[in-house]
């Protein structure tokens, strides 16, 4: 029973929790993140151009042409706040929900299945001049809570989470920003897919791994970067948990579609939240995205890992690989695909994964989706299947 | 009906031969604007005449595909497709260098390009390889100002565009 246990905790923590970023819009020759996100390298708030992109290319039309060239569009109405609700430009409201269901099998036999709640989050992003703020506060079941992310720290009930909030000021003509707070940490791919090997070994998942820093971010028509100064992660508890270091992407565009990248990142905790020992974590990596046909993009991340424990010489090494090709063969449905692996000093043995599901973009900001998910190379084989619905301001 | 105009080849000396209307043509404008946004539209409605000494280039305008529906409209208002339906280059033919068989030439030429009703100077750098089939491959390049035209800089939804917009004509000629 004690084992059984121990596999729905991990399966839990293997799939909690939501966020959004949609790297596979570059299909559509958006390489960068910053046109429609107030976040320069993309996820959460959504500006206004952004919003009238969900309904204009993300989400299902119906009746009209099936190809978002052909035909005259009309204006979006998802533009506007509710679809209704014209905004001042300096304020960008946002808010999500999303709630699931899961079934969690170890060995081909259910030991887990049970509604998730795993988003519920509201937030405003302000821009005032080149005078920049955002900041979300949510409602974490406590079942559901993304424990790097929480502000109060009950075990038993729920909590308050705050996955981001910053200041910053924009710089080269908006193209750059400069700001500080709690931060996505730069690096890689920024997926869905916050439970994939890629995400949670470099520990840069955007749903809980954000932390407190002063980061630097820059969009050009060909290249983007971001670099960040680590902090340290206050919703860590005691200090010597918390890491200190860089990190840091650069992504050039190679085409209108296609688009390489390089992440790295160093970061030192005076207690490893796995060994308890000063540790200095590093990870390096290569990313890309690239649409070949304007139906198919295909992502692809490899990532470096070095672990040294300091003073005692031991130094583990290992590695996370990402591979997803998303097929929209109508507008606003996805038929997506994955394979992962990962080796690292605390998992000596090679871990894969592969993923599978389908994803409909049912109306503008109504999203639903389903996932299976089968891991093997650490115990049994294990498999988890997730529906779950979206809903985005 | 494909109309077959004649142009003068010059090689070295000058050499004369006719051209056909171009082939295998496309024609792709660059805009950049906020936040790194880029924007490529493209059109392979592409027709070449000769009047009066000079090559000219005429791009309808409507037909410009930029992958987005309300893009294209928000394009075509912008260039007022209905009032200017098409772009024009005219470029004089002597200043246009061809090269010999297995050659290629590559050089600036200047004409006078009109768009949004509004003719201006316009310089363009082109290279042009002459194949041993006899086939021409064309590449022409320009930057231009939509504020010389008269076009108001497009803005949507708090994105703006840069009023520089990069041209890129591809085409192919062939000997008769």
């Amino acid at each position: 029973m004690k084992r059984v246990r121990w596999w729905v905790l991990l399966l839990t923590w293997a799939v909690a929790g939501s966020a959004h970023a949609y790297p596979f819009m570059i299909r559509h020759g958006y390489t960068q993140c910053a046109t429609c996100h107030t976040d320069p390298s993309g996820g959460t708030f959504l500006n206004e151009y952004g919003r009238a992109q969900s309904e204009l290319l993300l989400s299902s039309s119906y009746g009209g042409s099936s190809t978002e060239s052909e035909g005259d569009q009309d204006e979006p109405t998802a533009g506007r706040f509710l679809g209704f609700l014209p905004l001042p430009s300096w304020f960008r409201p946002g808010g999500w929900v999303r709630q699931g269901y899961i079934w969690n099998a170890v060995d081909g036999k259910i030991v887990d299945r049970r509604s998730l709640q795993m988003r519920a989050d509201l937030g405003a992003d302000l821009k005032v001049g080149p005078f920049r703020a955002a900041a979300e506060l949510g409602y974490a079941s406590a079942e559901g809570t993304p424990r790097l992310a929480q502000i109060t720290h009950s075990t038993t009930g729920p909590n308050l989470v705050g996955r981001e909030f910053w200041a910053g000021v924009e710089t080269f003509g908006g193209d750059g920003l400069l700001r500080a707070g709690r931060i996505n940490v730069p690096f890689g791919l920024r997926n869905l897919e916050h439970t994939s090997f890629i995400r949670t070994a470099t520990r840069t998942d955007f749903n809980e791994d954000q932390t407190y820093g002063v980061a630097f971010a820059i969009s050009r028509p060909r290249w983007r970067a971001e670099v960040m100064a680590m902090l340290g992660n206050l919703s860590v508890h005691p200090d010597a948990y918390r890491e200190r270091g860089a990190a840091g992407y650069v992504e050039l565009s190679v085409g209108p579609t296609a688009a390489i990248g390089a992440s790295a990142l160093a970061a030192r905790a005076e207690a490893s939240l796995t060994t308890r020992k000063p540790t200095l974590r590093q990870a390096y990596g290569g990313f890309a995205r690239v649409s070949p046909w304007r139906p198919l993009v295909l992502q692809i991340e490899g990532d470096l890992l070095l672990e040294n424990q300091l003073g005692s010489g031991i130094q583990d090494s290992g590695h996370a690989e990402w591979l997803q090709a998303d097929l929209e063969p109508l507008r606003g449905l996805h038929v997506f695909g994955a394979v992962e692996g990962m080796k690292t000093g605390t998992t000596p043995e090679l871990q894969r994964g592969a993923w599978g599901g389908l994803w409909w973009f049912v109306f503008p900001h109504v999203d639903i989706r389903a996932d299976a998910v089968q891991r093997w190379g650490q115990g049994p084989p294990t498999t988890t299947f997730l529906v779950q619905l979206n809903g985005y301001l | 009906m494909r109309s077959i105009l004649t142009a003068v080849l010059l090689v070295g000396g000058l050499v004369q031969a006719a051209i056909l209307s171009p082939s295998r043509s496309s024609v792709l404008v660059s805009l950049q604007g906020t936040a790194g946004l880029r924007i490529e539209g493209t059109t392979h409605d592409l027709v070449l005449a000769e009047r009066e000494g000079d090559l000219v280039f005429q791009v309808p305008l409507s037909g410009i595909d930029t992958g987005i529906g309300l893009r294209n409209k928000h394009l075509r208002n912008a260039l007022e497709v209905a009032h200017f339906p098409q772009a024009e280059l005219r470029v004089p033919r002597k200043s246009v260098v061809f090269p010999a068989p297995g050659k290629s030439a590559e050089a600036d030429a200047q004409g006078t390009l009109t768009l949004h009703g509004v003719s201006r100077p316009c310089s363009v750098h082109y290279r042009a390889e002459q194949g041993s089939s006899g086939e021409y491959r064309v590449r022409g390049t320009t930057r231009v100002d939509m504020r010389d035209f008269g076009i108001e800089t497009p803005s949507y939804l708090g994105i703006h565009v840069e009023p520089g917009v990069d041209v890129q004509v591809d085409f192919s000629l062939r000997d008769p």
